[in-house]
């Protein structure tokens, strides 16, 4: 039991990390595709929602190959801090950071289109200059949008697996996250412990997407397909 | 100072083409008149700097805005304007209040404590305050706008159709206050309207567009005059009872067609300044400028 509530603090705190660093990268990513005209954003666009098709185990087989100690990537980021991506928990938050991008960077771009480009200028009208109107009109105006990625990226990397599977390993404390642990139960057919973990999934799930379909409401669209 | 606007350039967009060449002293205050369609708008949004696609030349007193041949395109945020669209735009999901400290605090120079509340009571808002602008109505929403344009102490007024909304009581209120506020602060304007009543009250230049181009500019009362078939007479004031509001005229006899005249019919007076007292403002008093009652 206390190994699975190792796992549940681990996956809790990849989650964690995961949803932090992507607010931070992708919002400014989610501003540029949602205002860019540039012929490249298609692109961009197409590369950031590749996550939401490929099988996790073609993104982990591939994150393998490029962050392993051997290659140049990995090599680096060895000589630097001592430690392999792969099999280790850094490795599992730049896994799920690329997983998830497109849970955070879709509800963003669809809530910063939705500020109207006539909002914004008459902000500047009024004097805001462009950092001024992003922070203080556009942001305040996406946050359902915020909320919606937030929630959305945390549950689903809470709910990772294959990526997992393939570059991370079950190691106790260091990549033996949630969706592992219920695995292994069922390998070894513990299902008492596989339900229990299961189900407390089921129910997270669950009131994730309560909490962004009530107080996101019409801000959860893209959820709609 | 200067107030010139000097404008030459042109914008091309998909089946319309707006070529302008412009010089006007904006110490006068300026309306601008067409069809819909002629590039009123468009022309306003140039000078706020909202048109990234205009080529040329635009320059503002002794400020050069944009400059196609050097590169040079002053951002909207630094041209120090106040405008107000004909949809009246303001920040949704705030109140009116929050709308107003939105642009107080970016004012270009400190307000005067009393302003909120001295603009609010001029235009009619002050009873609006709480009141979420998305649930204001068209006038409301459009005199709030002029409130929070003139809130940010801008150095130049663009104002496009900006009574449109409001009942005909509102409308002569609005634009009498506005008219106040222009003379106060010695505020140049450029307002699109397509009342002339408006525009005799507002403006002292009138710029008449067609098709993308400018093809008059001239003294208000003459392009209006030109314009509707309106008469214009000279006359002189000879008494003023400022008691009772009444001013008595005398028509100057070379005009002297006034035989459609009946008593209760409403005339414009439009005040021509006496030479040397104009003091850069660009409006006289305005209370000769309001409407009375042909006596």
């Amino acid at each position: 039991m206390s190994a699975d509530l190792e796992a549940i603090g681990l996956t809790v705190l990849l989650a964690g990390v995961t949803t932090l660093v992507l607010v931070l990268l992708a919002t400014p990513l989610a501003w540029w595709l949602a205002n860019s005209g540039s012929r490249y954003r298609p692109i961009v666009e197409s590369l950031v929602a590749m996550p939401l098709i490929l099988p996790p185990t073609v993104l982990g087989f591939y994150l393998l190959v490029f962050l392993n100690p051997e290659s140049l990537l990995g090599g680096i980021w060895v000589r630097a801090t001592g430690q392999s991506l792969t099999f280790s928990f850094s490795g599992l938050v730049i896994a799920s950071i690329i997983y998830s991008l497109p849970f955070m960077v879709q509800p963003l771009q669809g809530a910063f289109r939705a500020v109207p480009i006539s909002v914004r200028e008459s902000a500047a009208v009024l004097g805001a200059s462009p950092r001024d109107v992003f922070f203080n009109v556009a942001v305040p105006l996406a946050r359902r949008g915020f909320l919606t990625g937030i929630v959305l990226t945390f549950a689903h990397t809470i709910g990772e697996f294959g990526v997992v599977l393939m570059m991370g390993g079950n190691i106790p404390g260091e990549t033996r996250v949630l969706s592992i642990a219920i695995y292994e139960h069922v390998e070894t057919l513990n299902y008492d412990a596989a339900h229990v973990l299961a189900l407390g999934l089921m129910g997270f799930s669950f009131l994730s997407l309560w909490l962004i379909y009530r107080v996101a409401g019409r801000g959860a669209e893209v959820l709609r397909g | 100072m200067s107030r010139r606007l000097i404008i030459d350039g042109c914008l091309s967009r998909p089946g319309f083409m707006l070529e302008v060449q412009l010089d006007v002293d904006l110490d006068h205050t300026v309306g601008l008149q067409g069809a819909t369609g002629a590039g009123k708008t468009s022309l306003l949004r140039i000078v706020a700097g909202l048109e990234p696609d205009f080529t040329g030349y635009l320059q503002f007193g002794a400020n050069v805005w944009h400059d196609s041949a050097k590169g040079i395109s002053v951002p909207t945020h630094l041209r120090k304007l106040g405008v107000v669209f004909q949809d009246a735009r303001l920040l949704p999901g705030r109140t009116v209040l929050d709308n107003f400290r939105f642009a107080e605090s970016r004012s270009s120079a400190p307000l005067h404590p009393d302003q909120l509340a001295r603009l609010a009571g001029d235009f009619s808002v002050d009873t609006l305050m709480d009141r979420s602008v998305d649930a204001l109505s068209g006038g409301e929403r459009q005199r709030v706008s002029l409130v929070q344009a003139l809130l940010t102490q801008p150095q130049l007024l663009l104002l496009d159709e900006p009574f449109s909304a409001n009942d005909d009581d509102h409308r002569r209120h609005v634009a009498t206050a506005l008219s106040d506020w222009l003379y106060k602060e010695a505020l140049p304007l450029i307002c699109v309207s397509h009342s002339a009543q408006e525009l005799h009250l507002l403006t002292r230049t009138t710029l008449k567009m067609e098709a993308g181009r400018i093809v008059q500019q001239g003294a208000t009362a003459d392009i209006l005059t030109r314009d509707s078939g309106d008469k214009v007479f000279g006359a002189k004031v000879l008494e003023v009872d400022q008691l009772n509001g009444r001013v008595t005229f005398q028509w100057d006899p070379a005009d002297a067609e006034i035989t459609d005249l009946t008593a209760g019919d409403r005339i414009y007076v439009s005040h021509q300044p006496k030479q040397g007292s104009n003091l850069g403002a660009p409006l006289q008093p305005q209370t000769e400028q309001n409407h009375y009652e042909a006596e």
